[in-house]
């Protein structure tokens, strides 16, 4: 897809990585912060660096050809690390709509000057819903996922329970697999 | 009328860390990063204090009156006990060594997770009780009181570290961080706060000898079911023993490998072994169980469940015992059970393999050894005939598990039997051998409850996996504990689909030629064996 807004994003692909990876690990405390943006260690710092790597590989895309399966394969690493962190959605997926407001604000002149068309924004801004749209399939699959492996554990050891004959006692529900009291009143 | 929010802001709101400092702030129990609270019945067969329901995410823990003396009561007496424990509050520098070691704070990115501050949640507490600084400037050395905050912090971060060790291999102190959180727990459950997870197993270790309470009848139809698949698969009937007196030698695995899957494939294999050497050995129905839950509990309760090893080998009259595959229990059997349970009975011997004649003399004072030493000895004395063909299809990694690589050194034997019998292919190196990663679930931690951080735990783990799978295409996460066999597979199944886990054994037991077996067609899984197709071709 060749258009003047992808020329641009290209040329500053590297500032833009840089502003767009900070607002993505805006999201750690700040302790965490200093580790996570070493991203050259691929294996001691996995989450900062599978971030960094995606995100650099989504910033290709979306100044380039914004192939689909491509797009998708960049996004679903970051989702999946962001729905075991503790992250309600709204969070794990801010750094799509975010890249808004950063070409926005990088290509400012640009866009007063008539360089970059407005349809081109358009473009580029409607194909950044649809990512988060898709980012946020993502995220709900992983958390699917999450939850059918923890009932693939239960019925696991149901299954070693029920063959050496120990499921024969009631189950003691007031025990068993409780969560909280706040919860089980709700 | 609030505005809405840009979406920049919405990555920064709630997830900084509150203003206040780390001393004062809460800690959260939210669904999936915290494990059940045990039950009292498991605390009432173990003889444990204040047996009764309770959840981490209520409000009310239902303490005894006076928790907070039985606590600093509890640490006073271990500060005279533990030397090391002492030498621990007070030797760190807080250099940083550790912080970014942990995998849990490198999945997390919660700071607590970091070890250094993780052991300053006992060391707070410490300095406030036991140093004069701490007691006349509390805040600006560090030291804070034993608040109910506090303890529930101790709770939620002593029960989100597996004991894994990896932090302490960096720290140029050698303080052994996981010892921080034995001691942090033990003194957790003078008050009675522990997981189900934990004290589930050790209470029907205690009273049944295996985690799962299964008994010694119920022991027996385990293997008797391997060993009927094994039959069915070499056409080779084995003959086990159970608690037979005069056997040379009495095997210990973790009953994980007894009763679950993946790890009964690899008990399998070591049976198929340990038939084709003609090994005069026997099995417990009593000391059904190697792993000890008892590590994660307290030193009493490590040994109270450790002794029941010595006690069978000595009621059996074996010379030695040869253990499993199994994670944690090596570190219970190379570190602490010498001088914790021995010294070993006088019946047994310095372990000789009668196979090769070689003696063991690193296990000279324990009289035990393990599975991969004993089958990586016969290997490089070329008696054990194998057909590696029979594991085509199949590219392995190998998982390093934490407790026999870093508490016993347990590196190069299991390789050893990798190179024998399959095509495999090393992690990056920040990633293996004493650098290994945890799966995330170890120490008690590996309970369904608790999924989502476990799965944040394991992703360092799974990201040097992942990089393996796209390199080589590897298909196969070998390791050799048992604990590692169950959690894997989840882990694999969310970061990698299509990675199996085995045990080391189970891929011996592929490749194993048997005397009078059957043409083999299916392996230990009784999956096509797809060196079949090239015979047929040829």
């Amino acid at each position: 897809m060749s258009s003047s807004l992808n020329q641009f994003m290209r040329e500053k692909h590297g500032d833009l990585l840089r502003q767009w990876f900070e607002i993505a690990i805006a999201a750690y405390p700040d302790e965490a912060h200093k580790y996570f943006v070493k991203v050259n260690n691929e294996f001691t710092n996995p989450v900062g660096s599978n971030i960094y790597r995606n995100m650099d590989h989504l910033l290709t895309e979306l100044s380039g050809d914004r192939d689909a399966d491509r797009l998708y394969g960049h996004l679903e690493m970051i989702l999946k690390i962001r729905a075991v962190q503790d992250m309600k959605p709204s969070k794990a997926l801010a750094f799509l709509p975010s890249f808004k407001n950063l070409v926005r604000t990088e290509f400012k002149k640009e866009i007063q000057k008539g360089q970059i068309p407005y349809s081109e924004l358009d473009d580029l801004f409607t194909d950044l819903d649809t990512l988060a749209l898709i980012a946020f399939d993502l995220y709900s699959e992983s958390k699917e996922l999450l939850y059918n492996l923890r009932i693939a554990q239960i019925k696991e050891t149901n299954d070693i329970l029920q063959k050496a004959n120990l499921l024969n006692e009631a189950v003691d529900t007031s025990t068993f697999m409780r969560c909280s009291n706040y919860i089980e009143e709700e | 009328m609030a505005k809405l929010p840009k979406p920049q802001e919405l990555t920064k709101i709630d997830f900084k860390p509150p203003e206040t400092s780390w001393m004062d702030t809460p800690v959260e129990f939210r669904p999936g990063t915290y494990s059940y609270a045990s039950k009292p019945e498991s605390l009432e067969m173990i003889g444990f204090p204040n047996p009764r329901i309770w959840s981490p995410a209520d409000e009310d823990w239902k303490l005894p009156e006076n928790w907070q003396t039985i606590i600093l009561d509890g640490l006073r007496d271990r500060l005279q006990r533990f030397r090391s424990l002492k030498v621990f509050m007070d030797i760190c520098v807080r250099c940083g060594a550790c912080a970014d070691k942990c995998h849990f704070f490198l999945g997390s990115g919660d700071p607590k997770n970091m070890p250094v501050l993780r052991a300053e949640l006992l060391r707070s507490v410490y300095r406030k009780e036991y140093t004069l600084a701490g007691k006349l400037m509390a805040k600006m050395v560090g030291a804070r009181e034993l608040t109910l905050p506090v303890l529930k912090e101790w709770f939620y971060y002593f029960f989100q570290c597996t004991e894994c060790r990896r932090c302490s291999l960096f720290c140029p102190y050698g303080i052994d961080t996981a010892e921080i959180t034995m001691i942090g727990r033990e003194l957790l459950n003078l008050v009675g706060l522990s997981i189900d997870w934990v004290m589930g197993p050790v209470s029907a270790c205690y009273m049944k000898g295996n985690h799962l309470g299964i008994q010694p009848h119920g022991v027996v139809d385990s293997f008797d079911m391997a060993v009927d698949d094994i039959e069915d698969i070499t056409g080779v009937r084995l003959d086990l023993s159970y608690n037979r007196k005069g056997a040379e030698i009495l095997y210990v695995p973790p009953s994980g490998d007894v009763f679950a899957t993946p790890g009964t494939y690899s008990l399998m294999g070591q049976l198929m072994l340990f038939h084709e050497m003609g090994l005069d050995y026997t099995l417990s129905t009593y000391n059904s169980e190697g792993g000890n839950f008892g590590l994660f509990t307290s030193n009493e309760m490590m040994k109270r469940l450790n002794a029941k090893i010595y006690a069978e080998a000595k009621r059996l009259g074996v010379k030695y015992i040869i253990g499993g595959e199994c994670g944690h229990m090596w570190r219970v059997l190379n570190q602490y059970m010498d001088t914790m349970n021995g010294p070993a009975p006088d019946n047994l011997e310095v372990p000789k393999s009668p196979v090769t004649g070689t003696v063991f003399e690193n296990a000279k004072s324990t009289k035990m050894i393990h599975v991969c030493e004993f089958t990586a000895d016969l290997l490089r004395h070329n008696k054990v005939k194998l057909d590696p063909s029979r594991n085509k299809g199949i590219i392995a990694t190998y998982h390093d598990s934490c407790n026999p690589a870093r508490a016993m050194g347990l590196l190069d034997e299991p390789r050893y039997i990798l190179d024998h019998c399959v095509e495999w292919y090393e992690m990056p190196e920040d990633t293996i051998r004493e650098k290994t990663f945890c799966c995330g679930s170890g120490a008690g931690l590996g309970n369904d409850e608790n999924m989502e951080m476990r799965m944040r735990g394991g992703f360092p783990r799974a990201n040097a996996v992942k990089f393996v799978k796209e390199r080589h295409n590897v298909n196969m996460l070998a390791c050799i504990c048992a604990i590692d066999r169950a959690a894997l597979p989840p882990l694999m199944r969310y970061w990698n689909p299509g990675v199996e886990v085995c045990g080391v054994h189970e891929l011996l037991g592929n490749a194993l030629v048997m005397k009078g077996e059957k043409k083999r067609e299916e392996n230990l899984r009784f999956e096509p064996l797809q060196n079949l197709d090239d015979e047929e071709e040829a």
